[in-house]
């Protein structure tokens, strides 16, 4: 019996496996497997013979001969993994969908906990494209984990070079003959003294206190009277005091703040 | 008869010599899901339909070749 337009509609389930299955005609690192649900397996089988047909590059085709827990049997397509297989399975399902009918599809991946619906753009974070490469679900978290991590410190890398220039700028009302930021050290000279603190935040003086967890109140009593009198001698109209085991500078004109500490 | 035994031959390969009294499972090293594609095939090439029920269970080529042949003649 041949097959015509809409002959499956309301069998198929809008939802597409990929990779939730160990591919039969070779590694999965090679070999996609694709499934649609389907509610019976007479549909199954004629969705079978409907993709068997199909001039799309498929190396297998099968169609389970029970049901699932969830009461629906599924066709399974295997498909080379490459560049641009998922286009290829979106182009497969516009045919299914000759068959089934225009549907809302939307994809289950072990890598995502959540469904995503085929046109979205993130579904190619979830659907592993490339030739010989298949990470488990802990390997991709790893990946992403450490993505994240390099964006992360990337971004950290950008604010430090950013906030190097407004640090400098605000050190312009001291004293200082010369001062220059390295490494995360600010280095500080003038004409009879060089001074190296760590620098551990800049900014808004209320917001990165409380980021480190420090108040005005701890403002140690104990502290090296003769390093200060230097940090403030060269700091001139600005300021050092020392809280916890920070020296934080201020500038009595300026709402920000530089938390730095000594360096050993 | 002959279709059928073509389609096996396809399927499974021609390694092991495909009889009448040839396990699908057991010898010719197939699963359920290939007795259901040889089904599929079947149906096609020769434009039947057969229930699902009266595929369950199959094991033998003789058997399908039961099944196949009371649709045919049907």
């Amino acid at each position: 019996m041949t097959l015509r337009e809409g002959d499956l509609q309301n069998t198929v389930l809008k939802k597409i496996s990929i990779d939730e299955f160990e591919p039969k005609t070779g590694k999965s690192e090679n070999v996609m497997v694709v499934g649609f649900h389907v509610n019976d397996q007479h549909p199954g089988k004629d969705l079978y013979k409907y993709l068997n047909n199909s001039i799309a590059e498929i190396r297998d085709v099968e169609v389970s001969p029970n049901p699932n827990e969830d009461g629906y049997y599924m066709v399974f397509l295997e498909v080379d993994r490459k560049d641009g297989v998922l286009d290829a399975v979106k182009n497969i399902v516009k045919e299914v969908e000759n068959l089934a009918g225009k549907l809302k599809w939307s994809v289950s991946t072990p890598l995502s906990e959540e469904l995503i619906e085929l046109t979205d753009e993130s579904l190619n974070t979830y659907v592993q494209q490339q030739t010989g490469v298949f990470l488990s679900k802990n390997d991709f978290d790893q990946q992403q984990l450490e993505a994240k991590q390099v964006e992360e410190e990337n971004k950290l890398e950008e604010e430090a070079q950013s906030n190097t220039g407004k640090i400098l700028e605000f050190l312009q009302d001291s004293n200082l003959l010369e001062a220059g930021i390295n490494d995360g050290k600010l280095v500080m000279r003038d004409r009879s003294n060089v001074a190296e603190l760590e620098i551990i935040n800049f900014g808004h003086g209320p917001d990165v206190m409380s980021s480190l967890g420090i108040a005005e109140s701890a403002i140690k009593t104990d502290f090296d009277k003769t390093t200060f009198d230097k940090f403030n001698s060269m700091l001139g109209e600005m300021r050092a005091i020392p809280i916890d085991e920070y020296v934080i500078i201020y500038n009595p004109a300026h709402k920000n703040i530089l938390i730095t500490r000594p360096t050993v | 008869m002959k279709e059928i035994i073509d389609i096996l031959e396809k399927h499974f390969g021609t390694d092991t010599p495909i009889t009448p009294e040839s396990h699908m499972i057991d010898d010719l090293n197939g699963d359920d899901f290939d007795v259901v594609d040889v089904v599929c095939q079947i149906e096609e090439a020769l434009g039947i339909t057969i229930p699902e029920e009266e595929t369950m269970g199959l094991g033998t080529v003789q058997e399908l070749i039961t099944v196949v042949s009371a649709h045919v003649e049907s």
